[in-house]
């Protein structure tokens, strides 16, 4: 006559918390990593520096994929109609920002890391501008000291 | 949907096409099955869902979603004690 049945009140994350500030970190640290890969120079011989030419590109691969994750996470669970409509531009950035990783992942040129970090830059603008809170772009106080874009907080 | 609802309440829902802003509905969903939630906008295909927990987000939330797939409207619940 009649069943019982479980339903759930589904949530993806608690508490709402989405920040691009974790994909700017990764992508400060993919710049970083292309730099220190860059400093050990063309031609490494030796067993230790060839350690930390296999650690440093290993590391490269890990932050660019948590670029990849961090984004498409906010731009898939976050934005939706009313965000997309505001700004219809975001599914080709993000299209771009995907593109670019891969190709931090495939390289070593600084520029791909260059071009990855004024993508994500623009992606937070976007994602800040929705929720209606400034921006501005500061330099991050640790290497590779570029400049990224951070929401302006209200002092506690 | 707290406060609305906790875990391991029960609850009777009924099949209706009457269906208003603010009533809260179970949807059959294709990835994780029957959610319940409120309705925040509706016509006649389409729903728009949102929960009542503000610190808690959902993917199906906020969007515009096929009102076919509402599976009943929530008449009764019944909240049992110490279930969560």
């Amino acid at each position: 006559m009649f069943a019982i049945t479980d339903v759930k009140a589904h949530c993806d994350i608690p508490c709402k918390i989405y920040d691009p500030a974790t994909a700017l970190i990764a992508t400060l640290s993919v710049i970083r990593l292309l730099d220190l890969i860059h400093e050990l120079g063309d031609t490494v011989t030796s067993a230790a520096d060839s350690a930390q030419l296999v650690r440093l590109t290993d590391q490269k691969e890990t932050h660019a994929a948590s670029v990849k994750h961090d984004i498409t996470t906010i731009w898939g669970d976050y934005f939706k109609a009313p965000q997309i409509e505001a700004y219809p531009e975001v599914h080709e950035l993000v299209h771009t920002i995907m593109m670019q990783a891969s190709k931090c992942k495939q390289g070593i040129a600084r520029e791909n890391g260059e071009n990855l970090l004024a993508s994500v830059n623009r992606f937070a603008e976007i994602f800040w501008a929705t929720k209606g809170v400034e921006t501005e772009k500061v330099i991050a106080p640790y290497p590779p000291a570029l400049a990224v874009v951070q929401p302006v907080l209200a002092g506690a | 949907m707290y406060p609305s609802l906790s875990s391991g309440d029960l609850i009777i829902t009924r099949r209706t096409a009457s269906l208003f802003v603010g009533d809260v509905v179970v949807y059959r969903t294709e990835t994780v099955g029957k959610i319940i939630k409120r309705i925040a906008d509706i016509d006649a295909q389409t729903v728009v869902l949102v929960g009542d927990n503000p610190r808690l987000a959902s993917s199906f939330c906020g969007m515009s979603l096929n009102r076919s797939a509402i599976v009943g409207k929530l008449l009764i619940k019944v909240s049992v004690p110490f279930s969560s």
